[in-house]
């Protein structure tokens, strides 16, 4: 019954764990989302041009027969519409009837034969100039039937364009809805928990000011409802709170401006002719408003982009004022505006609806976002955050499973090679019952029924109480939470699985055995066995095929070059190759019994009878015992051997997982910290910031300099825009996790490199691509598009594959001395920061202390490894390894202490006979736990050994397949002190199991077994 | 010979649980074994002829009364000294082998040797099997050999010691009669040659015969005991 509780137990734990870590991981790809969705109007003006088209002509058109198409564009602004050009062909099967085109009844002539309308090989349409507020211009054309047609089946093909409204607009298209008027059809979605409208526009330095003060730099101003402060709690109002009637105020600005809540500030908007006066009712800070601050633009996609003079302003503001006064100015030829309002509605999907796989999830997801495009225009653009991080997580849930399938098969084979140790142990207990049942003319059905009943009875009992563990020590790893947020299908099927897996194996190992034994002479049965016969794997010699094809698979993963590698905090998802993970399988089960094999060829070949000597009591009955009974020990070592193997692969695993991963994020963040500033270069100067920052505990600091696309790379024959950092080599080094990175030399010497003038690293990738080598010269447009912008040029000193503090990529690395003598740029876009205590709680304590003293003066945002690592990568942190490994080692150690509880008793139970006759013959205890223990104690020091070394080998094997999973070469770990500890305490379960063993053995009434013949 | 009371017994009851209730396996026995005697102790089955000879042979502990060997009370004995007792004095024979089966014939009586606190002397482990004809049987394992065989080399175990006590539980219970008889000669004749106490126990009238005296148990009570002289050995 143990051993079908431990075997239930931890199918059913693995079970549960791979559904409820599938819902975790959906929790955790999404929980980052700044916005699941965002709809973007990409005309926030509205359109301001539109365009009819109508054909003229009975309902059925006969071949030959001619038609009118009529054409009306009308202004639907107040402003005039410029370079209006209108493009129509006929719609097939007309033709054109040449010299039939006219503008408001005008006659205009064809353009090389062709309809004005669709001029030249690129179908240019007809420019009718400038065309005035609010007015309609009409076009006709002639166009013939080819062939017989319904006019309604005519697709009508005109188009509308202006200077204003670039986009070609299609004839008869609907004019599209306002935000007001999508974000309340989005609400309506089901799905959708909320659809908030959102303006935002960037005004010029000084459009901001308090009494007569201006503010000195760019300032955002935001339109929103007071629903959407509430919605986005990131948007910490520290004073006041949002009105519909005032404007809430950046800290920055309100430290700027010296403003508190109820004083006004102006705010000035192109296109209107006098600035808006607002007061001030709420003061927040907004630098963890990820949503406002995101990046829209493709090249910089999401990337944090923080403006410390920011203003939210209420949204009718900007419906009623803004926008307008925009559309108005941006009319105006030469008025030199940047861009329009961003206008936006954005989508919070309902998530308690999400608690699934990410797959399901997606498809829930995917399901929303169809329903969005539907109930949109043309006119927007979907920026569906949440399916894409879904659609990575999916990927990783496939990631995960193979990696629970891998690390948890084993524990399963374990617990069913456990269940079938049992049943054999239960099998063997009713041998000499059957046999004599037999002997009364019990046939071999009868006893098949019997044996099955019995098996129903026990193992199913069993099987349900280690359900209940399993689902416990699921529960006890993931968390209530997690495990009850589960599916309960998903969890009734694990228990279903796991129930009738275990019952159906004793099922079978029992009534199998019952049917070989009830096949042999019932006089044999009833005998006591001196050995077990051969068993299965050796006759088939499965274990030599098994180390083959460990063998086979690690000449294989060896020659194959290593997977590209692929950070899990890159957004994408890693990919583990299926085959290979069966490699540490068969390491594991080959390994084992060959080991078995090994041991069995040492016993049997030192066990023939005939020695000249018996020596000293217990040491010539051990001896003996071992050597004449190969098979029995053999079994034995092999079943503890495995447990012992899937332990320490599981321990070896865990360390070095945690370890990799640890270093993993250490390398994506660049060290144990990385502090951005946030202000501008204005408000935050580099020596003083770095003052703070060392007054605040840090034990090494360093600048970076970088910005995506900041740079040209000029090689000898292409260029390239590329990312480039500038860092101080020698700081670089004591700071950042630069043992990690990965150099084509070492990385010291790759960092004195870097220190000379002029030198420059290349990734290996980009040098491939512009057939850059070492030892070249290149040109770099350094800060490219800036008015420092400046070409220089490098020496290449080595080539980089991965370079620490940037995941996902980087193409130049260049010492910052040489980048500020040549730019003048003195600007530090992040620091890397290490702490003397580099646990997450020193880490986290000094990121507190840095946010509450340099902080205070300057903007900052500081992240810490062990933040980075929960919050900021893919959902494969939810693959909770950990805990996996954990549950797993929890069981393996369980079902070690059952499986040598079994062993113990098995012994004392075949062979109590000789035991309790060596007791009468006058043994005393101390000799005969001696003999019981020394027996036990052989056989668990040689599968400890053989256990551990094969555990070790495979957690190996398996660290190599999971290479995929790293930014960093996973550095192998053995956790020596575990794993003392966890063979003393298996050494100290054999003792205290012998003894207790012996201690029934003693006990007076025992002698009765003497006298059964 | 030495007359001196070897074992004995005074007003012991021995009972068990059961099923049904206790059972009384000896109620109230007196008896005196003399050294160097040899005793057959007889009844039907459940009588308490086992359990007499588990209270004699410092197996188990009586519930009452008094048992001694050698003078030594077995009461006032810790069950490591029971157990010290009982492989430097006795020699067991049960109806089952009970032969250790990893072990060979010869390494069986080595075992006994050696468990009994003696030099191993393995010339008197051969010697003895080859008194019993298993010459050519001394290496093999007990699963090697016949009941008979196997019952041999327990009966030499039991004596190859040197014990001063004999204690035989049915030993001939799995013989044929012949064997049965070869077995009981034997041993009559170990007992003569070593001096020991022999105790069997035994149902078998046949055997019972070739003992000079007879002790008649029923319902764990002795119902009679004679002393005469013992029938020639059967060399």
């Amino acid at each position: 019954m143990v051993g079908v509780t431990l075997g239930t137990g931890l199918l059913t734990g693995v079970l549960v764990f791979i559904n409820a870590s599938a819902a975790t991981m959906t929790t955790r790809a999404i929980a980052p989302l700044p916005l699941d969705m965002q709809v973007v109007l990409t005309d926030p003006f509205g359109r301001r041009i539109a365009l009819t088209e109508q054909v003229e002509a009975p309902d059925r058109l006969k071949a030959g027969q001619s038609a009118t198409i009529e054409l009306s564009v009308r202004n639907l602004t107040t402003q005039a519409a410029h370079e209006v050009v209108v493009a129509d062909e006929p719609p097939a099967p007309l033709s054109y009837v040449n010299g039939s085109t006219a503008v408001n009844g005008r006659r205009i002539a064809d353009v090389a034969g062709r309809s004005p309308l669709s001029q030249g090989l690129a179908r240019t349409g007809l420019n009718v100039g400038t065309q005035l507020a609010a007015s309609t211009l009409t076009i006709t054309y002639e166009a013939r039937a080819n062939v017989d047609v319904d006019v309604k089946d005519l697709r009508l093909e005109g188009a509308v364009s202006s200077r204003e409204e670039v986009t070609r607009i299609r004839a008869n298209t609907p004019q599209p809805p306002t935000l007001r008027q999508l974000a309340e059809r989005l609400r309506e979605i089901p799905g959708i928990a909320w659809a908030d409208e959102l303006y935002m526009i960037d005004l010029a330095p000084r459009a901001v000011a308090s009494g007569g003060v201006p503010l000195d730099g760019r300032v955002r101003l935001v339109g929103a409802d007071p629903e959407y402060v509430k919605h986005y709690p990131s948007i910490d109002i520290v004073s006041g709170s949002f009105r519909s009637s005032g404007v809430i105020v950046s800290s920055e600005t309100a430290h700027t401006l010296h403003l508190t809540t109820g004083q006004r500030i102006s705010v000035s908007v192109p296109g209107l002719s006098k600035p808006i006066s607002l007061p001030v009712t709420g003061i927040a800070v907004f630098s963890h408003a990820q949503q406002l601050f995101m990046s829209r633009k493709a090249s910089k996609f999401e990337d944090f982009l923080y403006v410390p003079f920011t203003v939210i302003v209420p949204i009718e503001l900007f419906t009623e004022g803004i926008v307008p006064a925009f559309r108005r100015a941006s009319a105006v030829p030469g008025a030199g505006l940047k861009m329009a309002p961003l206008s936006e509605v954005d989508i919070q999907v309902e998530r308690s609806k999400l608690n699934s796989s990410p797959g399901t999830a997606l498809t829930q997801a995917t399901a929303i976002a169809q329903s969005i495009r539907e109930v949109s225009s043309d006119r927007v653009l979907l920026i569906d955050n949440i399916s894409n991080a879904l659609k990575v997580a999916a990927d990783d849930e496939s990631t995960g499973r193979k990696m629970f399938l891998f690390l948890g098969l084993p524990g399963v084979l374990v617990a069913i090679a456990l269940v079938v140790f049992s049943a054999n142990l239960q099998a063997e207990s009713q041998r000499r019952e059957h046999a004599t049942m037999r002997l009364h003319g019990a046939d071999r059905s009868m006893l098949i029924r019997m044996a099955a009943l019995r098996t129903l009875i026990f193992a199913g009992c069993a099987a349900l109480v280690g359900a209940a563990l399993g689902f416990g020590a699921a529960e006890l790893v993931l968390g209530r939470a997690a495990v009850l947020a589960t599916p309960q299908r998903l969890i009734a099927i694990s228990f279903l699985i796991a129930i009738n897996a275990n019952v159906i194996i004793v099922l079978m190992v029992l009534t199998g055995k019952q049917w070989q034994t009830s096949a042999r002479e019932i006089g044999s049965e009833r005998q006591e066995l001196a050995d077990a016969i051969r068993p299965v794997w050796h006759r088939r010699q499965l274990d030599l095929l098994l180390v083959f094809t460990a063998t086979i698979g690690v000449g294989v993963e060896a020659l194959v070059s290593p997977p590209e590698r692929v950070s899990v905090s890159q957004g994408h998802a890693a990919s583990l190759p299926l085959g290979l993970l069966v490699v540490p399988m068969a390491v594991w089960l080959g390994g084992t019994l060959a080991f078995g094999r090994v041991v069995h060829g040492i016993a049997a070949h030192h066990g023939e009878p005939g020695v000249a000597r018996f020596g000293r009591l217990i040491r010539g009955s051990l001896v003996r015992s071992v050597q004449r009974r190969p098979w029995s020990v053999a079994n034995a070592v092999v079943g503890i051997a495995l447990v012992v193997a899937f332990a320490a692969n599981l321990a070896a695993i865990n360390s070095t997982y945690h370890r990799t991963k640890s270093a993993d994020t250490r390398f994506a963040l660049g060290s144990e910290l990385r502090i951005t500033p946030l202000g501008d270069d204005a408000l935050t100067s580099e020596a003083s910031l770095r003052k703070e920052l060392e007054s605040a505990g840090i034990s090494a600091l360093t600048p970076v300099t970088f910005s995506l696309e900041n740079s040209i790379l000029i090689g000898p024959y292409d260029q390239a825009r590329t990312d480039l950092a500038a860092i101080d080599p020698p700081s670089f080094a004591r700071t950042a996790a630069f043992s990690e990175a990965v150099f084509d030399r070492s990385a010291d010497k790759a960092l004195r490199l870097l220190a000379r003038p002029g030198a420059a690293f290349i990734s290996a990738t980009r040098a491939d691509d512009l057939s850059i080598s070492v030892g070249d010269r290149v040109q770099v447009l350094l800060a490219r598009g800036t008015k420092q912008q400046k070409l220089k040029t490098f020496d290449v000193v080595g080539l980089f594959d991965a370079f620490p503090g940037f995941p996902e990529g980087l193409d130049v690395v260049v010492n910052r001395s040489t980048y500020r003598s040549a730019t003048a740029l003195e600007g530090v876009d992040f620091f890397l920061a290490r702490t003397p205590d580099r646990t997450p709680s020193g880490t986290a304590a000094i990121a507190s202390r840095i946010t509450r003293t340099a902080g205070d003066r300057y903007p900052l945002r500081v992240v810490t490894a062990s933040a980075y690592l929960n919050k900021d990568q893919s959902s494969l942190t939810a693959v909770n390894v950990r805990g996996l490994v954990q549950m797993g080692l929890g069981f393996a150690i369980a079902i070690g202490i059952a499986a040598i509880l079994m062993v113990v008793f098995l012994q004392l139970f075949q062979r109590r006979r000789e035991y309790v006759a060596l007791r009468a013959f006058g043994m005393s205890t101390s000799s005969l736990v001696a003999l019981m223990l020394g027996e036990s104690l052989v056989l668990i020091v040689v599968a400890l050994a053989g256990g551990l070394a094969i555990g070790l080998v495979m957690a190996r094997v398996f660290v190599i397949v999971l290479r995929p999973m790293f930014l960093v070469t996973p550095q192998f770990c053995v956790p020596i002190r575990f794993l003392v500890e966890l063979s003393a305490g298996l050494v100290l379960a054999t003792v205290a199991f012998a003894v207790a063993a012996t201690a029934l053995v003693i006990r007076p009434q025992a002698i009765a077994i003497l006298r059964e013949t | 010979m030495n007359e001196s009371p070897a074992i004995t017994l005074d007003h012991v009851v021995k009972s068990y649980a059961a099923a049904g209730g206790t059972v009384v396996a000896l109620d109230g026995v007196s008896l005196t074994f003399d050294a160097g005697t040899s005793v057959a102790v007889t009844g039907h089955s459940g009588c308490g002829k086992s359990t007499l000879l588990a209270v004699m042979g410092a197996l188990e502990v009586p519930d009452s009364g008094r048992v001694r060997v050698a003078g030594q009370l077995l009461a006032d004995m810790s069950a490591s000294a029971r157990a010290r007792i009982r492989r430097a004095d006795f020699g067991f024979i049960f109806q089952s082998d009970n032969l250790i089966p990893y072990l060979t014939a010869v390494e069986n009586l080595a075992q006994q040797m050696a468990l009994s606190g003696t030099a191993v002397d393995l010339s008197r482990c051969t010697e003895m099997l080859q008194r019993l004809g298993l010459s050519e049987h001394l290496h093999k394992l007990p699963d090697q050999l016949s009941g008979g065989q196997r019952q041999r080399v327990a009966m030499a175990r039991a004596l190859v010691h040197r014990p001063r006590y004999v204690l035989a539980d049915e030993p001939t219970g799995s013989l044929d009669r012949a064997s049965s008889l070869e077995a009981i000669e034997f041993l009559l004749a170990q007992q003569e040659e070593t001096r020991a106490t022999l105790v069997v126990v035994t149902h078998d009238p046949s055997v019972a015969a070739r003992f000079a005296t007879r002790v008649a148990l029923s319902d764990g009570r002795i119902v009679a005991a004679t002393t005469g002289h013992r029938p020639a050995l059967n060399r």
